[in-house]
């Protein structure tokens, strides 16, 4: 079996930055990532773009600033392996990932890190499935990978940072950025005084905020404060968004709707791995428990960047580093004075922009009806079809948590794996059971990790014995028999 | 749904699209392609014969499925197209003979 001694997992700001840190310690790096180039979402296409000016103009210079990471990342001497997933992680360093033109094969690590970044939450409006819906991050992602913006009216509906930075993009490439209906009521602005005025060191990054916002409302683009969507309705390029404003009814027409309500981290990978996880009640959402090294419960598994918690990109680099240092210790590459002494800064940095987030946190927390459908009738379960009403049936005939929800309806078992439902099967368990979210138990995720071809796995070379770690075939022979409701009934006793 | 916003920054390729050839730009995804040429009929589901199109396009909501160069359930949205590749939209469930 190949073996490496740091395999990295997701080449975004926290992956790239711990290779190169790694590499600095003298540490063999093995970097995969599912994309084409290095940069992350954050960062997607840094590197190819950098030519291309008029899209530079576009996306502004927070992006740009990814090209130096990008560029040092490449000349790291990290093995670097793009378009390849990892389908699964063992406790015990060990990995199977699918490379084109490789196939299927297994790497043993001496630490793996998890660097699997953030997605944006899911937005379970009536017609968010609707084509013309998406999210806004996947509108950046259209500009930076593909150069292209949706055609016709847009309409932004949601929170964040995120979603005033895609809005200040889109029109900066001549988009038609008609209208945000933003759920932060401009009270809650006033509400966060406080953690601002504790965030003012950071006013280089509050002001870019404000400029987003500034400059929206002073264009053509109708900006709508605490705005509740209830609704999206129509057919592409004529849609409907309804919203309520305090008690009044709006409507927005749209060519397309962009959504967003923040990221969370993708615990997929450490959820597999059954690693501990604290529920975090600011970000609304569960976080793997981590030293302030990165190390996780399990001793050969790192988690660095926004897959640890939401921090932002900036940290993320931080993060990646302050894990490379830990490993490159325990290998004995470094001494222990070396890395403390190269993570003194890094920790204090990390600690100042505590501030900055607790402020965004809490400016931004999803509201309610963004957590639990109010229409009964709205899709949960994208993938199933799977709508809040038959989530809630399944709950009041007996199901005790996520995972017999899955049994008994099948929300969180098609190609998704969960990832964009199981939060909010969740909430609705917790609202159905008069549970806390964190006394709620979460959807179990298995390998394979991403949807993978039988032939792919039936290539693979296993080439192991049992004590050099589980593939993922003996996983499959020896898994535990599954009984869903012994897994929702430990945290409901 | 989708049009350029910049003039080419890439080179043009041909890629075929239900067997017929369409020009795109070398950066482009197959979700991005998709996009522009059919808009909101991007592809019926498998479960209820519902037209989606993509979400998330970046490797996490599955609604960008697509079948490239002869395999179904491609990710679109990680496939970055080149020269010649063969691209078919997914239309509802799959019943074997």
């Amino acid at each position: 079996m190949e073996s490496t001694d740091l395999l990295v997992v997701g080449a975004g700001p926290a992956g790239m930055s711990a290779a190169v840190a790694a590499r600095r310690c003298g540490m063999r790096v093995l970097v995969i990532d599912e994309n084409s180039e290095p940069g992350g979402q954050i960062y997607r296409s840094v590197l190819s773009n950098a030519p291309r000016t008029q899209r530079n103009r576009m996306l502004g210079a927070d992006y740009l600033a990814g090209q130096a990471l990008a560029r040092s990342f490449l000349d790291s001497g990290a093995d670097w392996r793009p378009r390849s997933t990892v389908f699964e992680v063992a406790d015990d360093g060990s990995a199977s990932i699918i490379t084109p033109g490789l196939g299927a094969y297994a790497v043993r690590a001496e630490a793996v890190l998890i660097a699997t970044g953030a997605y944006e939450r899911p937005f379970p409006v009536s017609g968010w499935t609707l084509p013309g819906v998406m999210t806004a991050g996947a509108a950046q992602t259209l500009l930076k990978a593909s150069g292209q913006v949706p055609d016709g009216r847009i309409v932004l509906a949601g929170g964040g940072p995120l979603l005033w930075y895609a809005a200040s993009q889109l029109r900066a490439a001549g988009a038609d950025v008609a209208a945000i209906l933003s759920f932060t009521p401009l009270s809650g602005y006033a509400r966060q005084l406080p953690a601002l005025l504790a965030a003012w060191r950071f006013a280089g990054d509050l002001l870019s905020g404000a400029k987003w916002m500034a400059g929206l409302q002073l264009g053509a683009t109708r900006v709508v404060h605490g705005a509740r969507v209830t609704r999206i309705e129509g057919d592409a390029p004529r849609l409907q968004v309804h919203y309520e404003v305090a008690g009044r009814r709006g409507v927005e027409q749209a060519a397309t709707v962009l959504v967003h309500a923040g990221v969370c981290p993708n615990v997929q990978v450490s959820k597999s791995l059954r690693l501990a996880h604290d529920w975090d009640e600011a970000q609304q959402c569960w976080r793997p428990r981590l030293d302030a090294w990165g190390a996780s419960s399990s001793n050969s598994i790192m988690i660095a960047g926004d897959g640890a918690g939401i921090s932002g990109a900036k940290d993320a680099v931080r993060g990646g580093a302050l894990a490379a240092l830990a490993v490159a210790a325990r290998l004995g590459l470094i001494s222990a004075e070396r890395r403390d002494a190269e993570a003194a800064p890094l920790l204090a940095a990390r600690q100042r922009e505590r501030r900055l987030r607790a402020f965004l946190d809490a400016l931004y927390v999803p509201p309610d009806w963004l957590r639990v459908p109010e229409d009964d009738a709205t899709v949960v379960c994208r993938c199933e079809e799977i709508t809040a009403a038959q989530v809630r049936t399944a709950v009041r005939r007996g199901a005790a948590g996520p995972n017999q929800v899955k049994d008994y309806v099948r929300a969180g078992m098609g190609a998704c794996q969960g990832r964009m439902c199981a939060q909010t099967v969740a909430a609705i368990v917790a609202g159905e059971r008069g549970l806390s979210a964190q006394d709620v138990p979460t959807q179990h995720v298995r390998p394979p990790l991403k949807p993978m071809h039988l032939a792919d796995l039936a290539a693979m070379d296993i080439g192991v014995s049992a004590s050099e770690g589980r593939s993922l075939t003996e996983s499959l022979l020896h898994a535990p028999v599954h009984d869903t409701s012994a897994q929702d009934a430990t945290k409901l006793h | 749904m989708l049009r350029y916003c910049t003039e080419p920054e890439s080179a043009a390729v041909t890629v075929m699209v239900e067997g017929r050839p369409v020009a795109a730009r070398s950066d482009e995804t197959v979700a991005a392609v998709l996009m522009r040429l059919f808009g909101a009929n991007y592809r019926t589901t498998s479960v209820g014969g519902v037209t989606r199109a993509p979400y998330c396009l970046m490797g996490v909501c599955f609604e960008c499925l697509a079948e490239v160069d002869g395999v179904p359930n491609r990710q679109a949205c990680l496939i970055t197209v080149s020269e010649g590749m063969a691209i078919v939209r997914q239309a509802g469930p799959v019943t074997v003979d």
